[in-house]
């Protein structure tokens, strides 16, 4: 990569995250002129600056770290599981209508219940490890991924299956490895990016119960302990690691040529 | 000429009648005290029972409504959001309260009230015998956490030797019965209901833990919102001299409170009668938050890193000390007319 080249990328992704600064910048703005005006109570809304005196303590002495990452392997060990599972029987629904027609009226009585509804289940079945909360974010990225997919699969356009009969794909198979799977991939990729969105969620609603690491415990003991500044490093965490994922995602979708 | 005439009488005469109304409302509206509970063997029920409240509504033309919580943090969250004037919690929620938000602790009002459990047939002798054992907990904004750590402690253990397992306090004695945990530390009557079962033992008292008055650990406090205390402390000497005669009425005919309190907080009468008897949850005329008695406290909840370094409770003991005093000049025994 040349050295105008890297400037280039670097100077797009500035670009690109200016509007996300000047929002977090906002914020804060409005946040510190909430407490000046109002004066409130810290344990009801602390200062920015005493939120973030909070924020560098608990990365410093690495509890934040380690919340961080027990919420991400959670969500990340969940969220790869439902793609293993979501995005072959996705591929399939949308090849086969036969198929479809069989397993769409078990999604679509099971995709309206929330994750968090799980989450006594999940105790009672997988008890107070680590499976209950996987089982949870599981819940909430399987059918994000399954219906993107179903979808990609059925808009591949019919020029580019014509063009692959062409081209000596032969038979359905060939047909769709070598034309319907790469033609639905930025459908599928849409489908990860919400997925992870849900499964995130999922995870911090599955911390405040049954668990003693994760962002969402972090946030659950700062409520019960009366430390809002403790709930507000929880949120900000959430957010930056949120947009994190977001942004790799984004950039993701761009490198399978669909739109972020 | 006078085409606008009706037009504004017709808007005129509702909001005159409108103003009239508001202000009257606003002349004659009782104001409300929120006071914050939890469906357990308060005294606050007995006082309410007995019909304490009734001559301070009359007296201060105010209305005594009973807010209830399952647990301390929320209580301590609607007092930050300025819903409760009065509350009584776990003495570790109380002392969050009155460090982190505008309130002052005024009295102590039950003994005791923690323990933890095991199962009838558990080998665990101890809380020494907790190193690698899994034990359900109500979460780190009740005292039963740092009462814990305490017991970790005294054995030289700490948290990272057992498996925390946080749950909600009343579920906590059906865990250990089912053994899905291998112990758990709970508040009353959560623990009176595990062992009127049968099912479940103790493994040790607060007391066990941490003797801090009288040779007991102080289970639950009164606090008021500092605002309400300024404006009105007739009324918070009031409250807190109810809170007191009902601590005597109990200690008098513990039978007739027990019945009082089944039928106020739906538990059986059996289970409080338990309680009483095995002094899971104690009272004592010992209501003054001492200095000493909360410097030790204190101390204890910044040792679990409950407070931080600079937290500072806030305590009004004269309250306490003049219900105490009321009491006893006219202290006689109110028995409950079975």
């Amino acid at each position: 990569m040349t050295r105008p080249h890297r400037r280039r990328i670097l100077s797009a992704a500035a670009k690109r995250s200016l509007p996300f600064l000047i929002a977090a910048i906002v914020i804060v703005v409005v946040w510190q002129l909430v407490v000046t005006l109002t004066h409130p109570d810290p344990s009801v809304l602390p200062t920015p600056w005493a939120t973030a005196i909070a924020f560098v303590g608990l990365v410093r002495n690495g509890q934040l770290g380690v919340d961080a990452l027990y919420s991400v392997a959670r969500v990340v060990s969940a969220w790869l599981l439902s793609a293993i599972v979501a995005i072959p029987l996705g591929l399939l629904m949308g090849s086969s209508l036969r198929l479809e027609r069989i397993v769409n009226p078990f999604v679509e009585l099971l995709r309206p219940i929330s994750p968090l509804a799980w989450i006594p289940m999940a105790i009672l079945w997988f008890g107070i490890g680590e499976g209950g909360k996987v089982f949870v974010v599981f819940v909430g990225t399987f059918f994000p991924i399954l219906l993107s997919t179903v979808a990609g699969v059925k808009a591949v356009d019919p020029v580019l299956l014509n063009a692959g009969r062409v081209f000596g794909c032969t038979s359905r198979l060939a047909l769709f490895r070598r034309v319907v799977v790469p033609a639905s991939l930025p459908s599928v990729v849409v489908g990860l990016r919400v997925a992870f969105g849900t499964g995130w969620a999922a995870i911090i609603a599955a911390e405040l119960v049954a668990a003693h690491t994760g962002l969402g415990y972090l946030i659950a003991n700062g409520m019960d302990i009366l430390r809002a500044d403790l709930v507000l490093v929880g949120m900000a965490a959430i957010g930056l690691l949120g947009f994190l994922f977001d942004a790799f995602f984004r950039a993701l979708q761009r490198q399978f040529g669909g739109s972020s | 000429m006078n085409t606008h005439g009706p037009g504004w009488r017709r808007i005129t005469t509702p909001l005159v009648f409108a103003t009239m109304l508001l202000v009257g409302a606003r002349v004659f509206a009782q104001e409300v005290v929120n006071y914050g509970v939890q469906p357990d063997t308060d005294p606050s029920f007995i006082a309410k029972a007995r019909g304490y409240f009734a001559p301070i509504e009359k007296q201060y033309h105010v209305k005594v409504v009973f807010q209830q919580f399952a647990y301390g943090a929320p209580e301590n969250q609607a007092m930050a959001a300025g819903a409760l004037q009065i509350a009584s919690a776990g003495m570790g929620p109380a002392t969050i309260a009155v460090s982190r938000l505008k309130a002052t602790l005024v009295a102590i009002n039950i003994l005791e009230q923690t323990a933890i459990l095991v199962p009838i047939d558990s080998p665990l002798k101890s809380p020494c015998d907790l190193k690698g054992k899994t034990v359900a907990y109500p979460g780190i904004g009740s005292q039963q956490y740092p009462l814990l750590l305490k017991a970790l402690a005294n054995c030289g253990l700490t948290a990272s030797d057992i498996q925390l397992f946080k749950s909600s306090g009343p579920d906590i004695p059906v865990l250990v019965e089912h053994k899905s945990v291998d112990a758990g530390i709970t508040w009353d009557p959560s623990i009176s209901v595990g062992l009127a079962s049968g099912k479940v033992r103790l493994l040790a008292k607060a007391e066990q833990i941490m003797p801090i008055m009288n040779g007991h650990y102080v289970g639950n406090g009164v606090y008021v919102q500092n605002e309400f205390l300024a404006k009105h402390p007739d009324i918070t000497q009031a409250l807190v001299t109810a809170n007191v005669k009902a601590i005597n009425d109990i200690l008098c005919d513990p039978a007739g409170a027990a019945k009082l309190w089944s039928e106020q907080i739906g538990i059986p009468e059996n289970v409080i009668t338990l309680s009483l008897k095995q002094g899971i949850s104690v009272y004592s005329l010992d209501v003054i938050p001492t200095p000493q008695v909360m410097a030790a406290y204190t101390k204890f909840l910044k040792d679990a890193a409950i407070l931080k370094p600079t937290d500072t409770p806030r305590i009004e003991p004269s309250f306490a000390a003049k219900a105490l005093k009321e009491v006893e000049a006219g202290k006689t025994c109110k028995m409950h007319a079975t």
